[in-house]
């Protein structure tokens, strides 16, 4: 049978669409009564309803409207003079949440059309300021004459941020998950998961730091991090396997193999553990979850 | 011709709030019969529908079109009914009234349309004893009819992974049945 085939039972055993020679070809030892007995299932399963009507068209239609007031109000720019001159460092903080979210200026709640050269360009022409003494470190610099009286710059624009924003901020996230992955400190690392919030972006780096770290407690700490925050997901469990096969620490794999779920658990498992060098726990859990998994 | 979701996500994007009011419409029911298990009433369902809009718009960015729109929005769904039915101490206790049946019962004899809704009852009752995962997979697929792609897209794996969780769930929701009876 192929794949495509296979495929294509399940979804007719689901539907109720299998005749009893494809279903029982599919699921190879089950019996015929369970087989109708799921069949069954499905189809009572399909009669089940929450027993809550559906808001009328009406009410659904306000909603939507809130809805849209709600997104308008956060769009709408603030007036008066303290808005007008709110600290470079907020609206540098503000273009960065729009980076972080992937899309820069196009995000919903970016900063509107401002861009990072728009916030350099800004804090150039702000007073009267001594050379050297800018906001922003300019560095590797190329220029070319553009014609027409203009420069084309390229040049590495870096500057420091005093920030105190939550904890679940999108930018914190962004640095914390960043400093995970690349900070050459040991300390800035762990400091980096003890704070790491939550979010795809976040557990990304931490797969990635519980894969790639060259320190066993960042990796240890980065796993357990992962582990809590999204035990079930395909990218954890992949990363569980990962781990199992790869993973020089005894403590790191017995954490994967604590963690992988059933459905990720396969004969192969055993196969991809080095019976020579593998502690005799880390096998032994290992038989003992394979044996004792149900079906 | 309809626009697609993705179409109507670029517009939203660019700034086009009568694009994402056309997403709202077209998955408000969705959204609303994912979360009304986790709410205490319709009126709290409806509120927790509007956040997770509100909450949709601001992640759209995040949105990168590789999964089906439907998916990554019931994902977000779920997790917020989840997290909402937690913050309230309540763990979808909606669930205890499920009772109704879409169609009539075939059987004409009341006697068999009382058997049916036992059923019906006993069933929604091992299903709630259900693993969490497994219960979402049948939940999504048998109640709220989406395809197995949309199912791994809110399971967040592969369309065969998901098979797999809900053969699973099948059987331990069968069974769950055979002990209880």
């Amino acid at each position: 049978m192929t794949r495509i085939d296979h495929d294509a039972l399940v979804d007719a055993l689901f539907e109720g669409r299998a005749t009893p020679e494809e279903a029982a070809r599919l699921l190879g030892g089950t019996a015929d009564d369970e087989l109708a007995e799921l069949a069954e299932l499905v189809e009572t399963l399909a009669r089940i309803d929450p027993g809550v009507a559906p808001p009328s068209a009406e009410r659904f239609r306000a909603a939507r409207r809130s809805v849209i007031a709600t997104i308008e109000e956060s769009r709408r720019p603030r007036g008066g003079r303290a808005a007008r001159w709110l600290p470079l460092a907020a609206a540098l903080a503000a273009f960065a949440v729009g980076l972080a979210v992937g899309r820069g200026g196009a995000a919903p709640e970016a900063a509107a059309e401002l861009t990072f050269a728009d916030l350099v360009a800004r804090s150039a022409g702000a007073g009267d300021r001594a050379a050297g003494d800018a906001p922003f470190r300019y560095s590797n610099l190329r220029l070319r004459d553009a014609g027409d009286g203009a420069l084309a710059l390229t040049v590495d624009v870096e500057t420091r941020l005093d920030l105190v924003r939550p904890k679940d901020d999108l930018l914190v996230s962004d640095i914390l998950a960043s400093s995970l992955v690349h900070d050459e400190s040991l300390g800035a690392r762990l400091k980096a998961v003890r704070h790491a919030g939550t979010g795809p972006r976040v557990r990304r780096a931490l797969a990635t730091a519980a894969r790639e770290d060259p320190d066993v407690s960042v990796r240890l700490k980065a796993l357990e991090r992962l582990i809590e925050q999204d035990p079930a997901s395909a990218a954890t469990q992949e990363t569980l396997l990962a781990i199992l096969e790869t993973e020089e620490s005894v403590a790191m794999r017995l954490a994967a193999l604590d963690a992988i779920e059933d459905d990720y658990l396969g004969a192969e498992l055993l196969e991809s553990l080095d019976t020579e060098n593998d502690e005799g726990a880390l096998l032994r859990r290992a038989t003992q979850r394979l044996s004792g998994r149900s079906l | 011709m309809e626009p697609t979701d993705e179409q109507l996500v670029a517009a939203t994007l660019a700034g086009d709030l009568t694009a994402f009011d056309a997403l709202m419409e077209r998955y408000e029911r969705l959204v609303f019969s994912l979360v009304v298990s986790f709410a205490t009433d319709s009126d709290e369902a409806l509120d927790l529908t509007q956040e997770i809009f509100l909450k949709a718009y601001r992640r759209l960015a995040t949105f990168d079109g590789r999964g089906s729109f439907k998916g990554w929005l019931a994902r977000i769904a779920i997790h917020e009914g989840i997290n909402s039915a937690k913050s309230a101490g309540r763990r979808r206790a909606r669930h205890e009234a499920w009772h109704v049946v879409r169609e009539a019962p075939r059987p004409a004899a009341q006697d068999d349309r009382l058997l049916a809704r036992e059923r019906e009852r006993q069933v929604a009752a091992a299903l709630r004893a259900l693993a969490p995962r497994h219960r979402l997979a049948i939940e999504l697929r048998y109640l709220k009819e989406m395809s197995i792609r949309e199912v791994a897209s809110v399971l967040e794996c592969s369309e065969g992974v998901a098979r797999n969780i809900l053969f699973r769930g099948l059987r331990k929701l069968r069974q769950q049945l055979a002990e209880a009876s």
